[in-house]
């Protein structure tokens, strides 16, 4: 009988990410308290889903993922990544951060960019080479492997950082923001890649304001306002109209859909229509959000307001096509293999 | 350590990438060979040389020293600043891997650096050297009075060594042990520094010195009138006696002043002992010490302070490095050392500088016997063991302490904090 694997051990014995009335509270000079950015939150995600967190500016989205990370410690609460402390070294092997900026070395070039954070990774030289050659070619920047990061468009940055965080075939894959400022077609092949790393028994924990973004890719979500879980649950579960349902069926003529509609009112009477209407996920949001603002009229979070500075406003209402621009050529994906491959031709 | 590799490599990449290696290059040479053309010495050969070797490579080294402590202090607290160090922090590297990587690579730049540095004054001197306009005589002061390695050779018992006083009419005695073979042909000079109980300004004062074998009726004999300051007298090699036994006494002959030889270098003894390429080479691996225990300091800075305090810390630690006599007296006498008014008895602020000086002095005076360049220049030795101890202190003692510190301190920091 096969070993059971790494996740499949994991797996049998907690959940890939594990928060318990986790708090974090941001602290001045003196000591005191100052921002309650985080505020008793507790998370579940399993193996192999895609979770979605959500909120407006200064919820608690990007705290909390650096929370899994162990960059910051919680004040109180207890956190669990892949069955270790957050800020267990070991814990960090198996994890892949793409942050909400690229925080790269601007003097490195792209391919000693992967190099450098391959070596942290304590990759062997052979299965660097291989892997930054896959992600140079999956992000589509295999021409620009000696040119100098500081030199890159922000969408190349977004695109050489999700390249960093996938060089260590991580387990858990932790995206803060990652469409921002990539070109429709970089967001689509971000997208398909997340689902097959889903599809992979990868656990991916995304932040995004892009709501359809979100809707597209995430199992479930939570959305947070002012450091508090405000809704949280699978994709379909909460954005199913529950009073309502909707029959499938194959494209009918007028005078068989004029049928059909008879004989389904016939038993339920007028209330039966054709379409059944379903909210999108960007409204059901700003109702969590709208609600949230009323019971919490003091939050730390950016204020919401419905109005445009003028100078900002289109003055005639024409729209610029903003698909206009797609300049990087589309490319393959190739996941980077298994972490436990790594070893096998040793460090350099 | 492929990580610890990793983090060196790119930090040197960083150095030589963003022009700061290039820069201080450029200043280098600026002030090893633009400055001795500039400066004019007391006109001889020797004195040119001295002025290369105490100024000009000591402005190279507080040069090289203020780079490395910046660096240092950007290394870390820049990168957290700038965010960089999440996508390094995050990934399964040890804390103290972090700073040790960052350290060898400040460490690697700075021996180059050092390095550079030191050939070009060593090309310089060669240069001073070989001029045409040098007579034969001035080559050969030069070659004996600076381009030399002397060991220098204390009264025996070592301790306690106590500041003597030499009252008109009497005589002190030291006895010095020379060590190795002493009937070899080495040079050998006695130096002392006198202080008198005179008020006259440049008073010369009467005393003979008598330099030879304990017992020996026969002794070198030096009579001539000196000033209080800084002298040296060569002893001739039938002085000497085979078993390397010689005892120095100063007769004061003088109606009125009092001689003082403070115990610290009062009276000592010049052995000359190797030649000066070594010697230099020594001094400078003595100095790159120095700037690696700076990298460590600059790095603790950076690690816990933002870049600009880190930066203003590291650098009150270097002056005071560098004031290591002041922060000596301070330390022993309070604020009258600072030439404050006094008053009859100490005050309770004379109590309080001179408990936060002696502090200071507790970490300072460790490290009082490495002054490799002020060496270089007077051509006194640095001796293999004088440079293991070096390493003893410096590396391993003083930055090993740093590197602890700094590997529990960072490792507590919260890096995903906004700067």
């Amino acid at each position: 009988m096969d070993e059971p694997t790494p996740q499949q051990q994991d797996a049998a014995a907690e959940p890939a990410v594990s928060v318990r009335q986790v708090t974090k509270i941001f602290r001045d000079f003196w000591h005191r308290p100052k921002v309650r950015a985080v505020n008793g939150i507790d998370l579940e995600i399993p193996y192999g889903e895609v979770f979605g967190l959500l909120g407006p500016n200064g919820s608690g989205k990007t705290t909390t993922l650096k929370l899994l990370l162990g960059l910051l410690y919680p004040s109180a609460g207890r956190i669990r990544i892949l069955g270790r402390a957050a800020s267990h070294v070991r814990t960090k092997a198996r994890i892949g951060y793409l942050p909400e900026e690229s925080y790269l070395y601007r003097y490195l070039t792209c391919e000693e960019t992967l190099e450098f954070y391959g070596k942290l990774f304590a990759l062997g030289r052979a299965t660097r080479r291989d892997r930054i050659d896959q992600l140079l070619e999956m992000i589509g920047l295999r021409h620009a492997r000696h040119r100098l990061v500081g030199e890159f468009s922000k969408g190349m940055l977004r695109r050489i950082g999700l390249a960093q965080a996938l060089i260590n075939d991580p387990d858990l894959v932790l995206l803060d923001e990652p469409t921002a400022g990539l070109d429709p077609i970089g967001c689509r092949q971000i997208k398909d890649l997340i689902r097959t790393l889903a599809g992979r028994g990868k656990t991916v924990v995304i932040c995004s304001h892009l709501l359809a973004d979100i809707e597209d890719i995430c199992d479930r979500i939570a959305i947070l306002f002012n450091g508090r879980i405000r809704a949280e649950g699978r994709v379909d579960d909460l954005l199913q109209a529950k009073d309502r349902c909707k029959l499938g069926l194959p494209q009918l003529s007028g005078e068989m859909l004029s049928r059909v509609l008879a004989a389904v009112r016939r038993e339920l009477g007028e209330d039966a229509t054709v379409e059944y209407p379903r909210r999108d996920l960007e409204q059901f949001f700003l109702e969590v959000v709208r609600d949230a603002q009323k019971t919490d009229t003091e939050h730390s979070g950016v204020r919401q307001t419905e109005t445009l500075p003028a100078y900002l406003a289109d003055p005639d209402g024409v729209k610029e096509d903003v698909l206009a621009k797609l300049t990087v050529p589309r490319a393959t994906h190739r996941p980077a293999g298994r972490a436990e491959a790594d070893a096998k031709d040793g460090p350099e | 350590m492929q990580q610890v590799f990793a983090i060196a490599r790119q930090a040197i990449r960083g150095a030589i990438r963003s022009r700061v290696f290039v820069s201080i290059l450029a200043l280098l040479f600026l002030v090893l060979i633009g400055l001795p053309l500039i400066i004019k010495g007391d006109g001889t050969a020797a004195g040119h040389a001295r002025i290369l070797l105490r100024y000009s490579l000591g402005l190279a080294t507080l040069l090289l020293a203020v780079a490395t402590v910046w660096s240092a202090c950007a290394a870390i607290s820049r990168e957290i600043e700038e965010r960089r160090l999440l996508l390094v922090v995050c990934k399964p590297v040890a804390r103290f891997r972090i700073w040790l990587g960052k350290w060898v690579g400040i460490v690697t730049v700075a021996a180059v650096l050092t390095a550079i540095a030191g050939l070009l004054a060593y090309g310089q001197l060669l240069w001073a050297m070989r001029s045409t306009r040098l007579t034969e005589p001035e080559r050969a002061t030069l070659r004996r009075d600076v381009l030399v390695a002397m060991q220098i050779v204390r009264p025996a018992p070592r301790a306690p060594q106590k500041t003597v006083v030499v009252a008109p009419g009497q005589m002190g005695r030291w006895v010095f042990q020379i060590p190795g073979a002493a009937g070899r042909e080495r040079r050998v000079a006695l130096r002392f520094r006198l202080a008198s109980s005179t008020q006259r300004q440049n008073a010369a004062l009467r005393g003979t010195w008598l330099i030879g074998a304990p017992a020996a009726a026969a002794r070198h004999r030096y009579a001539e009138p000196v000033v209080p300051g800084v002298h040296q007298i060569k002893i001739p090699h039938n002085a000497i006696p085979p078993d390397g036994a010689l005892a120095v006494e100063y007769a004061n002959l003088d109606d009125s002043a009092t001689a003082v030889f403070a115990a610290a270098d009062g009276v000592e003894l010049l052995v000359e002992h190797g030649g000066f390429l070594m010697n230099y080479v020594r001094a400078l691996c003595m100095m790159f010490l120095q700037l690696a225990l700076l990298a460590a300091f600059g790095l603790l800075a950076g690690s816990l302070l933002s870049l600009p305090v880190a930066a203003f810390v590291s650098f009150v630690a270097m002056a005071l490095l560098a004031a290591q006599g002041y922060v000596r007296t301070v330390a022993a006498r309070g604020l009258h050392a600072m030439g404050m008014p006094g008053e009859a008895g100490p005050r309770l602020l004379d109590y309080f500088v001179a408990g936060v000086f002696n502090v200071l002095n507790l970490f300072v005076q460790p490290l009082a016997e490495f002054r490799p360049l002020e060496a270089v220049a007077e051509g006194r030795l640095v001796s293999w063991g004088l440079l293991g101890q070096a390493a003893l202190v410096l590396i391993l003692l003083y930055a090993g302490i740093l590197a602890l510190l700094s590997a529990w301190l960072f490792g507590r920091r919260e890096i995903g904090l906004a700067a």
